[in-house]
């Protein structure tokens, strides 16, 4: 079979974000960049399912240049085949990033590569528009799952999970389909120094998409406020029961 | 001059990190407690491909440079884990690989890089002959195609979690020689064969770390377990050692860098009389010291471990890195010890347990008195003072 994985580069979570001073994109300088994480589980979905299925597993970024470390990653981790559509380095829109992506799906198809998965991440972990892998399934008419947490594939047939509040979701979809993964499906490995090694070596196939007008206009960026959080004491031991009555009443919980 | 590591290095050092993340504190404080070899971290390590940095791509490896190597142990020692668990692989690799024939190269080093054979273990070190390498006693006495081993050695650490033993032994007694380091010949011993002929008997010490004395009676060894030339095994074995100082400063490095971090964290969390304690010079100060000293050690190394990637002469770098690099993990040590004050002291704080650990590196694997002779006697010409 062969597998497809979208994966973008992002700045790394969990560090302090800033912006730049005209409020049109985070302030990168001082943050290391990475593969969005639920793509990355999606990456280690692709190994897995080629290691037991066998077939070919193809890794895509739309991004800059720089861009490249992370489809090195990605072979690190065991992709065989790596596309970047390069941009000039500004954001592209969903509906821009989708006509790109696609016209790369079509070129591979027309070269006799057609996929049975493509997987996306459920949503990039810096915008979060949750939109590119639902519009390539639209643009390409395919069936298409999002936010799975399971995969398997039996006789020619995806069977999907979906974590819902209530339990599971469990669904089965013919391929070619696309699939949107959210972190949770699998534990990704860690890039094995071999595997570096074979990554650094790989070529990547490169092309410049176009841009398409008719997407979203960023207007600015802003930080969210930071919620403010008092605490009040009302008082130590037994003696402020009246005074948790009160604020009870004042809540409106009794 | 280019200090900076290589974007490759970078990722290395990260994915090092990574691993080591999946081994934090409680992993080593309960091996500590239990009194086991971390197993699972060396099985990740090996899996990772991180022990194998120095074998040649044609045998399985990476064929990376000894700066790759410092690099790993670095991080491990730094994420608060132990690298001397698995740092002989390395190193002991390297007499094999400069010295042994085709044959054994080929049997040996890529069941080494898959991670199927283990090399973690190395017997020169006899309880009459410490520094004085040459008064070793253990003889392998020429019988048919082979040699008949008997002899006794001290600290031979990893003995009981490796495949292979690395032995240096007598083949000519030292009175029918005419400079005592000659009539010394390498062995590479398989364990899995030895049977009943070594005797193990585990040391305990005040760090969990697997050393043991072994006594060797009518251990029966082919031919093809001689490593290099007959005779020749000192100045084969010598060859390596740069190799050895270099990594185990890095080690050093990376343990400096731990006490120096969690001094600071709790420097700055830790508030007494209304103010974090690292607001006072007499706090902040040593651990700046410490990171000083770290820093130029570090230097030090890393021009060492350069030397000996571009094949030239590294043994006055790789013995001063040595040096400065476990006295600088050590002040550092201290200084984490003294900022934590009595919570220093308090097992789950951690600081004790690489206290301890830190301690070893001094003394070993070579110590720094003999160290220092060296650099007194080789680098500036003095007269030898032992």
């Amino acid at each position: 079979m062969n597998v497809l994985v979208c994966i973008k580069r992002v700045p790394a979570t969990g560090g302090h974000i800033a912006l730049t001073p005209d409020g049109q994109n985070i302030d990168t300088r001082y943050l290391g960049f990475t593969i969005s994480p639920h793509e990355e589980c999606a990456v280690e979905e692709a190994v897995r399912l080629i290691e037991k299925h066998g077939g070919s597993s193809t890794v895509l970024t739309l991004g800059p240049e720089v861009a490249t470390e992370q489809l090195r990653d990605a072979m690190a981790l065991g992709m065989d085949r790596a596309v970047l559509l390069e941009t000039d380095g500004r954001e592209w829109d969903p509906v821009a990033t989708t006509d790109a992506i696609v016209a790369a799906i079509e070129r591979d198809r027309a070269a006799g590569r057609d996929y049975d998965l493509l997987l996306f991440g459920n949503e990039s972990a810096d915008s979060a528009g949750y939109q590119v892998g639902v519009r390539v399934a639209a643009a390409l008419d395919l069936p298409c799952v999002t936010g799975i947490k399971a995969l398997e594939i039996r006789e020619g047939k995806a069977a999907v999970r979906r974590q819902t509040e209530s339990g599971w979701e469990t669904s089965e979809v013919t391929v070619p389909a696309v699939l949107t993964v959210k972190e949770g499906i699998n534990l990704p490995r860690y890039p094995s120094l071999p595997g570096r090694l074979k990554a650094k070596k790989k070529e990547i196939e490169r092309s410049r998409p176009q841009w398409v007008d008719g997407g979203l206009e960023k207007v600015r960026l802003s930080l969210p406020v930071q919620a403010a959080h008092t605490v009040e004491m009302l008082g130590q031991n037994g003696d402020v029961g009246p005074q948790v009555v009160e604020l009870f009443r004042r809540l409106r919980l009794l | 001059m280019d200090f900076d590591l290589t974007a490759d290095q970078q990722r290395y050092r990260e994915a090092v990190s990574a691993v080591c993340a999946k081994f934090p504190e409680p992993y080593w404080q309960r091996l500590d407690r239990e009194r086991r070899y971390p197993e699972e971290f060396v099985r990740a390590l090996t899996d990772g491909g991180w022990l194998s940095v120095l074998i040649p791509v044609e045998y399985g490896g990476a064929g990376l440079g000894l700066v790759d190597a410092c690099l790993v142990l670095e991080e491990i020692n730094a994420s608060g884990g132990n690298a001397a668990a698995c740092h002989a692989q390395m190193y002991t690799m390297g007499a094999l690989l400069r010295h042994g024939t085709d044959a054994q190269k080929r049997r040996y080093l890529p069941d080494i890089a898959a991670g199927r054979l283990r090399l973690q273990s190395m017997a020169v070190t006899e309880p009459e002959a410490g520094s004085d390498t040459a008064r070793i006693t253990s003889f392998a006495a020429s019988e048919g195609d082979g040699y008949r081993l008997n002899g006794q050695k001290v600290f031979t650490s990893r003995v009981q979690h490796s495949d292979l033993l690395l032995l240096l032994a007598r083949t000519r007694r030292a009175e029918e020689v005419t400079r005592r380091t000659e009539g010394l010949s390498l062995f590479l011993i398989d364990l899995r064969e030895a049977g009943d002929a070594i005797e193990v008997r585990p040391l305990e010490t005040m760090v969990n770390h697997e050393t043991n004395a072994l006594f060797i009676r009518d251990l029966r060894l082919d031919a093809s377990s001689l490593i290099g030339r007959e005779g020749d095994g000192f100045a084969h074995l010598l060859d390596g050692l740069n190799a050895e100082r270099i990594l185990i400063a890095s080690e050093s490095i990376g343990d400096a860098r731990w006490f120096v971090d969690r001094a600071v964290k709790y420097a700055q969390e830790r508030v007494v009389f209304g103010r974090p304690i690292g607001a006072n010079q007499g706090v902040q100060f040593p651990i700046a010291r410490a990171h000083m000293h770290a820093e130029a050690a570090s230097l030090v190394r890393w021009r060492a471990a350069s030397l000996f990637d571009a094949g030239r002469p590294a043994g006055a770098e790789a013995n001063t890195a040595k040096l400065l690099a476990s006295e600088a993990a050590w002040e550092a040590a201290e200084v984490a010890m003294t900022v934590h004050g009595g919570s220093g002291m308090a097992v789950e704080m951690g600081i004790e347990r690489k206290f301890r650990e830190a301690r070893l590196y001094l003394v070993a694997p070579v110590t720094n008195n003999l160290v220092t002779a060296y650099v007194a006697e080789h680098v500036l010409g003095l007269p030898r003072s032992y």
